[in-house]
C-alpha cells in the first residue's frame, strides 16, 4: 500500500512537474528564511552559556536617579568588587574587567598591532571559564607587568602559541612607561568563543591599570564587576547588603559632592547581559562587555522569516489545490473500489509531506549555502556546521511539522470530502468558489506591498543621509590616530615638515576629540561637544566661517585664547554678538576662558539621528590632538596612503598606522540601517517571487475551473482579449484590497522607523503609487498572459473534454 | 440480494422538490443479469448509484445481502465496497497515473490482500483478458476497448458478489462493444456474478435476463 502511494506521488509530482518545482522551490524559500532565523536565535540564545560558574555568576549593576530619572548601568567603580567582598560572606569572589572599546598599540620587535585589551582581576580565569592553553591560571596574572594573550593574537605575533616567557612592549601606554619594564607574557587564552559578551586580544593585570588610573569613588560607574555568589545566598538579601554597604562607604563622598546622587545595586545574571547589556551612552565602552543585543531583533528575524514561510504555504495551499482538483477523478474511483475517507486524507497528506520534506532538505541546502551572506548581514558568524547540532534538528523537525499541518492538511481534506458521483460526473467542484485561497492572496499581497514600501523608503531615507549636505566636506580626508602618551603637536609639525611640498597631499591638520564637556556663557551652564583643531582644519573640510574669522598663526592669541564655536553654540548661549564673547569650559582648558574668534555654519558632527549639538573648538596646537586628518589627491591614492604609513612609521616608529577615510567613517554610524536596508531589499525580493508564484497558481486555478465556461464564451464570439479581460477582474479587486491594508499599516510603520532620525525625508504620495502600481501591473501581466493562453485553446476540445 | 422498498431521490428545487426517482421497489437476486433501460433523465444512473452506494435514497429502504443500508456507517459502507461491489464505468475511469497492472492491483491493496495472492489474481486477470503484454503500460496508451478491459478487470479483480456498470459500452465502438458484453455474459453464468447494468442499447439488453424499465423516476 505504502509503496504504491510512494508510487503514486512520485509520478504525479512528475506529471505535474513545473507546478512541483513553483511549490518547492517557494516553499524551500520559506523555510530557508526560518531555519535563518533558528540559527540567528539560536546563537544569540547561547551567549555566555559556557561559564561553569553560571548559575551563580552575576554581574553587579548601578541605577542612578537624576532629577527623576531614573537609568540602570552594567558600570561599576573600582571599589565595590573589594568592598562587597570583604563585607559580605555571600559574595565568594569578584572580578573586575574593563575593557570592550578600549584598543592599545603592542610591539614585539618591529611587529606592532593595534590589541583589544582587557583589564582584569587574577580571578578573572576562576570565574569565568576562558581555557588557558598555557601558563598557570592561578598565578598567570599575579604580576604587574604580566600579560596572557589569545591563540590568535599569539600566532599573529609568534607565529606559534607556546610563547611564555616572551615580552611585548607598549611604547606610549601611561602605565607601561611608569612600570618601566616590558610585558612578560605569562600564559595564552584559546580566543573568546564568538558568543561570548566578553572579547579581548590581550589581558593585563588590574594592577597594571591601577599604575597610571587608581580611582577610589563610589560615585562612578564605568568598569564591570562581576560576582560569584554562595549557591544558598538570596539575591534580593545580597542587594539589600550591598546597598547598606555602600551606603556608608560612600556617604563622605556624596556629601562633598553636591550634584551626586546616591547609587543604588542590583545583580544581573551573566547569561542576561546579551540581551540587555544597559550601557549608558558616553560611558566609552569600558564595562567589558561587547556584542550588546537586544531580544527585539530575534522577535523582528523570526516575524519575518514566519511570514515569509506563511506566504509560501499560501502558495501551496493554493496550488496543491489547483493540481489536485484534476485528481478529483482519482479521488472518485478510489473510493468507488473500497478506499475510505482517512486513507485518501493519508495519501493526499503524505504526498504533500513527501514535498514538503524535499523543500526542507533544498531549504537546508539553501542554508548552507546563502550562510555567509546571512552572516553579513546579521552580524553573526555563525558555522555552517551548526545546522547538524541536534537542538537545531529540533527545530527543522518542527518547521517540518507545522507546515505539514498548515500546509497538506487543507488541501488534502477538501480532496477527501469530495462525493464520488460528482467528480465521476463532471459535477461543479467544491473549491471552485475557493474564497479561502483569495483571503489568503490579499494577505499575501498586503505583506509583499508592506515589504515594497519599505524597501523605497529606506532607499530614500539612506539616499537622503548619503545626499545630504553636512556642512563639510568628508571626501578624500584621510584620518591617522595617534595613540597613547605621545606628543600630539609635535608629531603633527614632524609630518607637515616631512610631507611639505607633495603635490599629492593637501591640508594637514591636528585635531582631537575631547567629548560633551561642561561649558558656561555668561553663568548659563550646558553641555557642548569639545573638538581640538588648528588652522588647517575648516579649509580641508570646506567648512563655511558665517561670522568672524579662521584661526589665524597671525593672531599669538588665537592658540591659548581662540576658540570656533557653530551656530547651535551660539543660540544655545544666546549671545546676539558672538564674535570676542568668552565662554568657560572646564578646567583642562585653562581657567581663563576662551574667546570665540570665528562662528562656523552648522555641520553633522554626529549621525543625522541626532539634533546638531553645541560645539566649541579650541586649537589643538595648544590643547594636543589625538588624529591627524590629512586631505589626499584622487589620484593615485594608493600610493599616497603607503606614502604616509611610511612617513607616519619614520615619526613614530613601533606606532601601528591606524588610518580610515572620513566618509567612510561616517557611513559607519549608519551600519544597522544599511543592513537592515539590505536585509528588507531581499525579504521584499523574496517576498514578491513567492507572491508571484502564488499567483501563477491561483489563475491556474480559476483557469482550469471556468474552462468550460471559457469555451462557450469562445463559441458565443468572445474575443481573447475580451475573454482575459474577465479572469483579470477578480485579480485587480484582490490587489486594491492588499492595497488598502498594506499603505495604512506601512505608513504607521515606517514612520516610527523614521522619528529615529532627527534629520529625515518625507514618505512621498508616489512612494504608494508607485508601489501598488507595480503590484497591480505584474499581477495584471501574470493573469492576462495566462488568459490569453486559455483564450487560445480550441473550444471543441475544452467542451468535449468535459 | 438486494432489495428496494419505496425508494425515492428528490433534490430541493425553489420551495419544492424535484424528484429523481419515485417509490421504487425492486428486488435482484443473486445471479441475475439486470438491464436498467429508459430515456434521458429516467434516473437510471440514479439509481444505480443507489444500488452502488454511491448516493444515499432521500426516501425508502435499501437492504444489500439482508443488511439496511441507510443505517450503516460510513466505514461499513466502505467495507462493503472493498468485498462485495466491482464498478464499471462508461468513461472507464482508470487512474491516468497507474499502470495497467496497478490499477487492477488497486482494489486488492484496499481489501488487504496479501502481495502474493495479488500477483497470481492480477496475473490471472491479465492472461484471461489477453493483455499480459500491456500490464507495463498506461491507460492513455491504450484504445477504449483495452480501457475498458482494464476497467472490467479492476471491478472484478476482488471477486465481488455483484457488479454495478453504467453504459459500460457507450463510449464504444459496436465491435469493442460486443467483447465487452460477452465477457459481462460470461461472468454472469460462469463466476456467477451478479451484473446490473444501466443501458440504452436494446442489444445490450439482450444480454442479460432482466429488463427494468424507468420513465421520468418511475418504474415503468
Amino acid at each position: 500500500m505504502f509503496k504504491t502511494f510512494l508510487k503514486i506521488a512520485g509520478r504525479h509530482l512528475w506529471r505535474i512537474r513545473l507546478y512541483a518545482c513553483i511549490n518547492i522551490t517557494g516553499l524551500s524559500l520559506g523555510m530557508m528564511c526560518v531555519v535563518l532565523a533558528a540559527l540567528y536565535v539560536t546563537d544569540e540564545l547561547s551567549f555566555d552559556r559556557f561559564h561553569q560558574r553560571n548559575p551563580h555568576l552575576y554581574r553587579i549593576t548601578s541605577t542612578f536617579r537624576d532629577d527623576g530619572k531614573v537609568a540602570t548601568s552594567g558600570g561599576t567603580g573600582q571599589v565595590q568588587g573589594p568592598a562587597f567582598k570583604a563585607q559580605i560572606p555571600e559574595v565568594l569572589q569578584y572580578a573586575r574587567l574593563m575593557g570592550g572599546d578600549i584598543y592599545g598599540d603592542v610591539r614585539h620587535q618591529s611587529k606592532a598591532f593595534k590589541l583589544q585589551l582587557l583589564f582584569v582581576d587574577s580571578t578573572f580565569f576562576d570565574i569565568f571559564s576562558f581555557k588557558l592553553l598555557r601558563g598557570d591560571a592561578a598565578t598567570a596574572l599575579d604580576n604587574v607587568n604580566s600579560v596572557v594573550i589569545t591563540e590568535r593574537t599569539a600566532r599573529r605575533f609568534f607565529n606559534r602559541t607556546d610563547v611564555t616567557g616572551e615580552v611585548l612592549q607598549m611604547d606610549a601606554d601611561p602605565s607601561a612607561m611608569r612600570i618601566g619594564k616590558p610585558l612578560v607574557i605569562t600564559g595564552v587564552v584559546a580566543d573568546p568563543p564568538l558568543n561570548s559578551s566578553i572579547q579581548f586580544d590581550i589581558l593585563f593585570p588590574f594592577s597594571f591599570m591601577k599604575v597610571s588610573f587608581d580611582d577610589t569613588s563610589w560615585l562612578n560607574a564605568y568598569l564591570g564587576t562581576f560576582v560569584v555568589l554562595h549557591p544558598l545566598a538570596d539575591v534580593d538579601n545580597v542587594i539589600d547588603k550591598f546597598n547598606r554597604v555602600a551606603a556608608s562607604m560612600s556617604k563622605d563622598q556624596l556629601a562633598a559632592d553636591r550634584k551626586a546622587s546616591p547609587i543604588t545595586y542590583g545583580l544581573q545574571r551573566i547569561t542576561d547581559i546579551h540581551f540587555n547589556p544597559q550601557e549608558i551612552p558616553n560611558q566609552n565602552g569600558e564595562s567589558g562587555v561587547v556584542n550588546g543585543s537586544k531580544p527585539v531583533y530575534s522577535y523582528i528575524f523570526l516575524g519575518i522569516a514566519i511570514f515569509i514561510l506563511l506566504m509560501a504555504s499560501v502558495n501551496f495551499i493554493n496550488i496543491s489545490i489547483a493540481c489536485s482538483m484534476k485528481r478529483a477523478k482519482e479521488v472518485g474511483i478510489r473510493k468507488a473500489t473500497g478506499s475510505s475517507n482517512r486513507q485518501i486524507l493519508t495519501q493526499f497528506i503524505g504526498e504533500s509531506a513527501l514535498s514538503i520534506f524535499v523543500a526542507m532538505m533544498l531549504a537546508l541546502l539553501l542554508t548552507w549555502a546563502l550562510l555567509p551572506v546571512f552572516n553579513q548581514l546579521s552580524e553573526k558568524h555563525i558555522s555552517p556546521f551548526r545546522i547538524l547540532a541536534p537542538e537545531l534538528i529540533v527545530w527543522f523537525a518542527g518547521i517540518f511539522i507545522t507546515n505539514v499541518l498548515v500546509s497538506a492538511v487543507y488541501p488534502a481534506y477538501l480532496l477527501s470530502a469530495l462525493n464520488p458521483v460528482q467528480t465521476l460526473y463532471g459535477g461543479n467542484l467544491p473549491a471552485a468558489k475557493n474564497l479561502a485561497g483569495k483571503t489568503l492572496i490579499v494577505f499575501q499581497f498586503a505583506i509583499a506591498i508592506v515589504l515594497g514600501i519599505a524597501s523605497l523608503v529606506f532607499y530614500l531615507q539612506m539616499h537622503f543621509i548619503r545626499t545630504r549636505d553636512l556642512g563639510y566636506d568628508p571626501a578624500q580626508v584621510v584620518k591617522i590616530g595617534i595613540q597613547g602618551v605621545r606628543d600630539a603637536r609635535q608629531i603633527k609639525e614632524q609630518f607637515a615638515s616631512e610631507l611639505a611640498g607633495d603635490q599629492s597631499i593637501g591640508d594637514i591638520s591636528l585635531a582631537g576629540e575631547f567629548g560633551r564637556r561642561e561649558t558656561t556663557v555668561n553663568s548659563h551652564k550646558f553641555m557642548s561637544y569639545f573638538r581640538t583643531v588648528d588652522e588647517h582644519y575648516v579649509p580641508m573640510l570646506a567648512m563655511q566661517v558665517r561670522d568672524g574669522r579662521n584661526f589665524s598663526p597671525l593672531f599669538a592669541s588665537d592658540k591659548k585664547y581662540g576658540v570656533l564655536v557653530n551656530q547651535a553654540f551660539v543660540k544655545e548661549a544666546g549671545l546676539k554678538d558672538p564674535i570676542g564673547k568668552k565662554l568657560m569650559p572646564d578646567s583642562y582648558f585653562g581657567t581663563a576662558g576662551l574667546t570665540i574668534v570665528g562662528v562656523l555654519r552648522d555641520f553633522h558632527y554626529g549621525s543625522l539621528k541626532e539634533r546638531i549639538q553645541p560645539i566649541v573648538m579650541p586649537m589643538s596646537t595648544q590643547y594636543g590632538g589625538d588624529a591627524l586628518w590629512v586631505k589626499i589627491k584622487k589620484e593615485q591614492q594608493e600610493q599616497t596612503i603607503a606614502k604616509l604609513e611610511r612617513t607616519f612609521k619614520k615619526i613614530v616608529p613601533g606606532a601601528v598606522f591606524d588610518y580610515s577615510f572620513l566618509d567612510e567613517s561616517n557611513a559607519k554610524a549608519y551600519a544597522l540601517e544599511q543592513r537592515w536596508q539590505k536585509i528588507i531589499g531581499y525579504v521584499t525580493v523574496l517576498s514578491i517571487i513567492i507572491c508571484g508564484l502564488g499567483l501563477f497558481g491561483l489563475t491556474h486555478l480559476s483557469i482550469l475551473h471556468r474552462r468550460r465556461e471559457t469555451g462557450i464564451r469562445l463559441v458565443l464570439g468572445a474575443s481573447a482579449f475580451e475573454i482575459a479581460s474577465g479572469f483579470s477582474v477578480d485579480f485587480i479587486r484582490i490587489i486594491l484590497i492588499a492595497l488598502l491594508i498594506a499603505c495604512p499599516a506601512s505608513s504607521y510603520f515606517l514612520h516610527l522607523w523614521l522619528n529615529d532620525f532627527a534629520y529625515r525625508t518625507e514618505i512621498p504620495w508616489w512612494v504608494f503609487a508607485l508601489t501598488g502600481g507595480t503590484a497591480l501591473a505584474g499581477a495584471l501581466v501574470t493573469v492576462f498572459a495566462q488568459g490569453l493562453r486559455a483564450a487560445g485553446v480550441n473550444p471543441v476540445i475544452s467542451l468535449r473534454s468535459e | 440480494m438486494i432489495k428496494l422498498e419505496k425508494i425515492s431521490k428528490y433534490y430541493p428545487a425553489g420551495f419544492g422538490k424535484t424528484y429523481v426517482l419515485r417509490h421504487i421497489d425492486l428486488h435482484i437476486k443473486e445471479g441475475e443479469f439486470v438491464s436498467i433501460m429508459g430515456p434521458s433523465g429516467s434516473g437510471k444512473s440514479t439509481l444505480l448509484h443507489i444500488l452502488g452506494l454511491l448516493e444515499e435514497p432521500s426516501e425508502g429502504e435499501y437492504l444489500f445481502l439482508d443488511e439496511p443500508v441507510q443505517k450503516l456507517s460510513e466505514k461499513k459502507r466502505t467495507e462493503l465496497h472493498r468485498h462485495h461491489i466491482g464498478f464499471v464505468f462508461q468513461a472507464y475511469h482508470l487512474i491516468d497515473e497507474l499502470t495497467v497492472y496497478e490499477n487492477i492491483e488497486t482494489p486488492l491493496l484496499y481489501k488487504g490482500t496479501s502481495s502474493s495472492e495479488r500477483k497470481s489474481r492480477v496475473a490471472e486477470l491479465l492472461d484471461r483478458f489477453n493483455m499480459v503484454a500491456k500490464k507495463d503500460l498506461f491507460p492513455h496508451q491504450l484504445s477504449g476497448g483495452q480501457q475498458q478491459l482494464v476497467g472490467v478487470a479492476r471491478a472484478i479483480v476482488h471477486n465481488p458478489k455483484v457488479i454495478f456498470a453504467d453504459e459500460p459500452t457507450g463510449n464504444l465502438h459496436s465491435e469493442q462493444a460486443i467483447e465487452i458484453m460477452e465477457l459481462f455474459q460470461k461472468l454472469n453464468q460462469e463466476d456467477k456474478v451478479t451484473i446490473v447494468q444501466v443501458t440504452h442499447s436494446e442489444t445490450n439488453a439482450g444480454y442479460g435476463n432482466r429488463i427494468v424499465r424507468l420513465k421520468d423516476g418511475w418504474l415503468a
